[in-house]
């Protein structure tokens, strides 16, 4: 019996580091990949295509429809009457709709930069209309 | 006898070391095959907008570049092609439109012309589902 407690007492404590190091590295690319490929969102529009304006006629209260048209050399918001240059300006005058739930209708001309169309939609889901309909739309259009 | 015995008293040791390191190759391995997925995204300068929720892995990618080409998975093609990989898809769903999604990662530097007519084509398909891809912002 003592003679192997005096073994016991002896013995060397090592700590193997290059396993260690092997295991520490290999989380350190597995946080690098993953913090690298998340940097993109999305917007969920609805989609649909609008031949006449009879859908918007039946509602009590006119929907929320926001068009982006050309003003001179550059593109504006058009919210009913008025051209709105600034997203800024489009979401404080779309969260003075009442009727969110009749959701609003985004007007895309094909000449439009997509980058409005876009910033266009998000205004209408920060202005909390639900749902928030994306609708390509011809020019001759009536 | 006595060597029997000194069997017995033989430590049972579980190395975890390697264990882990296999773990952690294979979870490796694995995000790296999602990212490898993720090529399908052509670089193209996304609105830089807050958006409403983050992006998973999507089935159909298709790109608008800014010149309005449309790139799905890596090839150039046409609205026509993009009509007929959707209508094949859609058949794959048993002829159900409501579970095929379509991402676009449309530049927002170009117009909007490629997105429209991509909008047209899935409405026309029964296609709604579709999401609009950003860039989040800081």
């Amino acid at each position: 019996m003592r003679l192997t407690s005096r073994r016991r007492q002896g013995a060397k404590i090592e700590l193997a580091m290059t396993s260690m190091i092997d295991v520490v590295f290999l989380l350190l690319i597995f946080f690098m990949t993953t913090s690298f490929g998340s940097s993109e969102r999305w917007l969920d529009p609805a989609v649909r295509v609008e031949r006449s304006g009879a859908n918007a006629a039946q509602r009590d209260l006119q929907p929320a429809i926001v068009e982006i048209v050309r003003s001179g050399e550059s593109h504006v918001y058009r919210l009913g009457a008025s051209n709105l240059a600034s997203v800024a300006e489009l979401t404080a005058r779309l969260r003075q709709f009442p009727n969110k739930s009749d959701g609003a209708f985004v007007r895309v001309v094909d000449g439009a930069p997509f980058g409005m169309a876009a910033a266009a939609v998000q205004a209408c889901a920060a202005a909390r209309f639900m749902p928030v309909s994306y609708v390509p739309w011809d020019e001759g259009t009536p | 006898m006595r060597l029997n015995r000194h069997k017995h008293a033989s430590r049972i040791e579980l190395n975890m070391t390697p264990m882990i390191d296999v773990v952690f190759l294979l979870l490796i391995f694995f995000m790296t095959v999602s990212q490898v997925s993720e090529a399908r995204n052509e670089p193209v300068e996304l609105p830089k907008l807050r958006g409403s929720r983050d992006a998973e892995l999507s089935e159909i990618v298709v790109n608008v570049l800014r010149d309005q080409t449309l790139v799905l998975d890596g090839t150039r093609v046409t609205v026509v092609d993009f009509v007929r990989r959707i209508d094949k898809r859609i058949a794959e769903s048993r002829g159900d439109a409501s579970r095929v999604a379509v991402t676009i990662r449309a530049d927002a530097r170009g117009e909007s012309r490629g997105v429209n007519e991509i909008v047209r084509a899935l409405t026309r398909l029964g296609v709604t589902r579709v999401r609009i891809a950003v860039q989040r912002t800081e």
